[in-house]
C-alpha cells in the first residue's frame, strides 16, 4: 500500500465523509469489544483481505536513508486471512470451546489519528488510523497491542465495507501465547 | 543469567522420575535450580537447531538465533561455510549484531568499535597502535565460535560440546522419520520466515506435547471440530488417527506421532488437511511430486507422515502444517517459540503461498489450533508450581503396548500412549545425572 501523499488534492475529503469513516471505525471497535463477531463479519467485503505481518529489527546503513516500515516486513505474518478464514476464526470464538478465549478476555480498542484519503477505486477510501488494543485476561494478565491500521473501505448502499486491512503492530516478538483477538 | 544452585538438589535428581518414567515430578516444570542445571547438562551438550541454510544462501548472509538463553549469530563466511558465533563482543560482551537478519562484511561492536569478519576473526581495533604493543596477538580475540556446526536437510544445528557425537549419530533414527517431511524432493526445502512469541511455560511442556500427545487434540482443539459439524473429512481424520496413527519412541529422547497409511492410500487424512489439499494448485502439485518422493523415500516410508515430533531437546516438526519450531528456554516458566514455515524449494509460488496461509490460519499465536495449546501449556506450568501441588508427581502411564515393529524403527505403539513422553523424560534425567 502506498504511503500517504501530502498533496492537498488527495486529501479533499468532506467533513461528512471524515465523520462517517470515524463512526464506522468506532462502531466496529465496539462490536469487537462486545464480542459481536457475527455482526462484525457483516462489515467485511466478500473480497476482504486481512494481514498482520511480523516486523524484524533492521539496522540502517550509515549514510543511507532511515529504516522504513516496509524494510521491517519479513514476509511471514501472524494473520494472513481472507473473509472465509476470518469467518472460521470468528465462528470458533463462538463455540464455547476456544479455550484461550473462554472465559473471554476483556478488550478495549482505542482508535485514533484517523486520516481519510481517496482510494485507488472511485468508491474506495484509504484510511489510516492508530490502534491501542488493551486486553485483560484471566485474573491479572494484561497485554497491549499497539499499531497502525491501513484500511481500504468501500462505499456501498449498505454503508462502508472493509476491503483490506493491514495492521502494523509495534512489536518484534509477540509477548503473549495468544493474539486471537481481531485488530 | 548464571546463578549458583543448592548442591543438595543433586541428591534429588534420581527421584524426580519413577524407574520407568510413569511418574514425573512437577518440579521439572518450574524449579529454578533444575532449570539452572539444565543449561549446562542438557542445552550445552545437545545439538540445538538454530536455523535453515535457505535463510543465509550467500556469503555474508546472517541470521540472529538462540542456543538456550544465549544469542548466537549464524553466518555464511566467504568460503560458503556456515559458522555460529556467540553474539557477544570478546572485549566487553556487547552484542555485535542487533538486527534479525541481513548481509554484512563485518560485525561491528557499537560500544568500542571493534569489528569482526564473517569468519569471526577480529578485523579492526580502533587506536590499536596507541593501546597495544606492535606484536599484539589478535588471533584469540575473535568472536567466540560455537565449536560444532553441522547440517541435516539444510537444518543448521550447533553444539557447545566439542566432543559431542556427530549430528547424524545424535539424530539416529529420527532422520528416518524427518526425511518424510524434509527430504521428499531433490531440491530440498526452503523456509518462508519465522514467527516468534512468548509463552509462560517451561520448554518441556511443548516438547512433551509434540513428542506424541495425541490425547490432547479432541479436548484442546474441540472448537475446530465444532465449526465443521458433520464434515465427513473430519470424521475420516478422526477414524484415521486411531487406525493409522503410531507413536514412536527413539533412542536419545526423540520421538513423535506418525501416520502409517495403507499402501494404496495417497489421500490426506489429517484433521483439516483437505482444506490445504483443495487450495488452488496444491492437490495437483502434491500428486505431481508423489513419484519423486516415493523414489527417494522407498517402499515403507512413502506411506509414513509426521503428525508432530520432537527432536531432543527442543526442536519440533509438524508435517501437515509445514512448520518446524524451537522452544527456546527463557526462564523456568517462560519459553520463546520460534516457528519457521517450510515448503519444497521447487514448488510453484501459488503452492508456497497456499501452504504459508494454511500454516498461519492454523498455527502460531494467531492460529486456530495453537492459541489453545498456549492456554493449556501456561496452565500446566502454573498448575504444577504450587507448594502443595508440587508434592504430587504427574502420571505418564498411558499406553503399555509399545514394542518393536516389523517396519518402523523405534518402540512403536498406538496413539493414546505416553511412552514417547516417558522416553523424553528418561533421556532428560540421564543427562541431568551426568555432572
Amino acid at each position: 500500500m502506498s504511503q500517504a501523499s501530502n498533496s492537498a488534492e488527495s486529501t479533499l475529503i468532506s467533513l461528512e465523509e471524515q465523520r462517517a469513516v470515524e463512526q464506522f471505525l468506532y462502531r466496529e471497535a465496539r462490536m469487537l469489544d462486545d464480542r459481536q463477531y457475527t455482526e462484525w463479519l457483516g462489515l467485511l467485503a466478500d473480497d476482504c483481505t486481512y494481514l498482520v505481518p511480523t516486523r524484524e529489527n533492521v539496522q540502517a546503513v550509515r549514510g543511507k536513508p532511515p529504516v522504513t516500515t516496509e524494510d521491517e516486513l519479513a514476509g511471514l505474518a501472524y494473520y494472513e486471512d481472507d473473509k472465509l478464514t476470518l469467518m472460521a476464526k470468528a465462528l470458533r470464538l463462538g463455540t464455547g470451546t476456544s479455550w484461550s478465549e473462554n472465559p473471554p478476555s476483556r478488550t478495549r480498542r482505542l482508535v485514533s489519528n484517523i486520516e481519510v484519503l481517496r482510494g485507488e477505486a472511485p468508491d474506495e477510501l484509504l484510511v489510516y488510523s492508530n490502534l491501542v488494543l488493551h486486553r485483560s485476561r484471566r485474573t491479572d494478565e494484561v497485554s497491549q497491542f499497539v499499531g497502525q491500521r491501513r484500511d481500504v473501505l468501500r462505499q456501498t448502499e449498505k454503508g462502508f465495507l472493509l476491503v483490506k486491512r493491514v495492521v502494523l503492530l509495534d512489536m518484534n516478538i509477540c509477548d503473549s501465547s495468544h493474539m486471537g483477538n481481531f485488530f | 543469567m548464571g546463578r549458583s544452585v543448592d548442591p543438595s538438589i543433586e541428591e534429588e535428581i534420581p527421584g524426580l522420575l519413577s524407574e520407568d518414567g510413569t511418574w514425573v515430578s512437577r518440579r521439572l516444570f518450574f524449579d529454578a535450580d533444575l532449570y539452572e542445571i539444565e543449561k549446562h547438562r542438557v542445552f550445552a551438550r545437545s545439538w540445538l537447531m538454530v536455523g535453515h541454510e535457505s535463510q543465509i544462501p550467500n556469503p555474508g548472509d546472517f541470521f540472529l538465533s538462540s542456543m538456550g538463553e544465549e544469542s548466537v549469530l549464524v553466518v555464511r563466511d566467504n568460503e560458503g561455510k556456515v559458522r555460529v558465533h556467540l553474539n557477544s563482543c570478546p572485549h566487553r560482551g556487547m552484542p555485535v549484531c542487533r538486527e534479525d537478519r541481513g548481509n554484512t562484511r563485518t560485525f561491528y561492536c557499537v560500544y568500542h568499535g571493534w569489528s569482526f569478519g564473517r569468519d569471526g576473526a577480529l578485523a579492526g581495533l580502533p587506536n590499536q597502535r596507541a593501546s597495544y604493543p606492535k606484536d599484539f596477538d589478535k588471533s584469540n580475540l575473535g568472536l567466540i565460535a560455537v565449536p560444532r556446526v553441522e547440517t541435516y536437510c539444510g537444518l543448521i544445528f550447533a553444539n557447545h560440546d566439542a566432543g559431542a557425537v556427530s549430528l547424524d549419530d545424535y539424530l539416529g533414527d529420527a532422520r528416518w522419520y524427518l526425511d518424510t517431511s524434509l527430504n521428499r524432493r531433490a531440491g530440498g526445502i526452503e523456509v518462508l520466515g519465522v514467527q516468534k512469541w512468548r509463552i509462560g511455560t517451561n520448554w518441556k511442556v511443548p516438547a512433551e506435547n509434540m513428542v506424541g500427545d495425541v490425547a490432547h487434540a479432541s479436548a484442546s482443539h474441540a472448537s475446530i471440530f465444532q465449526i465443521a459439524p458433520g464434515d465427513p473429512t473430519f470424521d475420516l481424520a478422526l477414524k484415521s488417527v486411531l487406525e493409522y496413527g503410531r507413536n514412536v519412541a527413539l533412542p536419545g529422547g526423540h520421538g513423535g506421532t506418525y501416520r502409517v497409511y495403507p499402501k494404496d492410500d495417497t489421500e490426506g487424512r489429517m484433521p483439516g488437511e483437505h482444506v490445504i489439499r483443495e487450495a488452488p494448485g496444491v492437490g495437483e502439485y502434491l500428486a505431481s511430486v508423489q513419484a519423486e518422493a516415493e523414489e527417494r523415500l522407498g517402499e515403507v516410508r512413502k506411506h509414513v507422515k509426521i503428525a508432530t515430533c520432537t527432536t531432543f531437546p527442543n526442536l519440533f516438526l509438524l508435517g501437515s502444517n509445514f512448520t518446524f519450531r524451537v522452544a527456546h528456554p527463557r526462564g523456568p516458566m517462560k519459553s520463546e517459540l520460534w516457528s519457521w514455515v517450510f515448503v519444497d524449494r521447487e514448488a510453484p509460488q501459488e503452492v508456497k503461498d497456499a501452504m504459508r496461509k494454511f500454516y498461519t490460519m492454523t498455527f502460531g499465536p494467531g492460529g486456530m489450533f495453537e492459541q489453545d495449546d498456549g492456554e493449556n501449556w501456561e496452565g500446566v506450568t502454573y498448575g504444577a508450581s504450587g507448594i502443595e501441588a508440587s508434592a504430587h508427581p504427574f502420571h505418564y502411564g498411558a499406553g503399555l503396548d509399545a514394542g518393536p515393529h516389523p517396519e518402523l524403527p523405534g518402540r512403536v505403539s498406538t496413539v493414546y500412549s505416553e511412552h514417547t513422553q516417558r522416553n523424553l523424560y528418561l533421556r532428560w534425567q540421564e543427562l541431568m545425572l551426568q555432572p
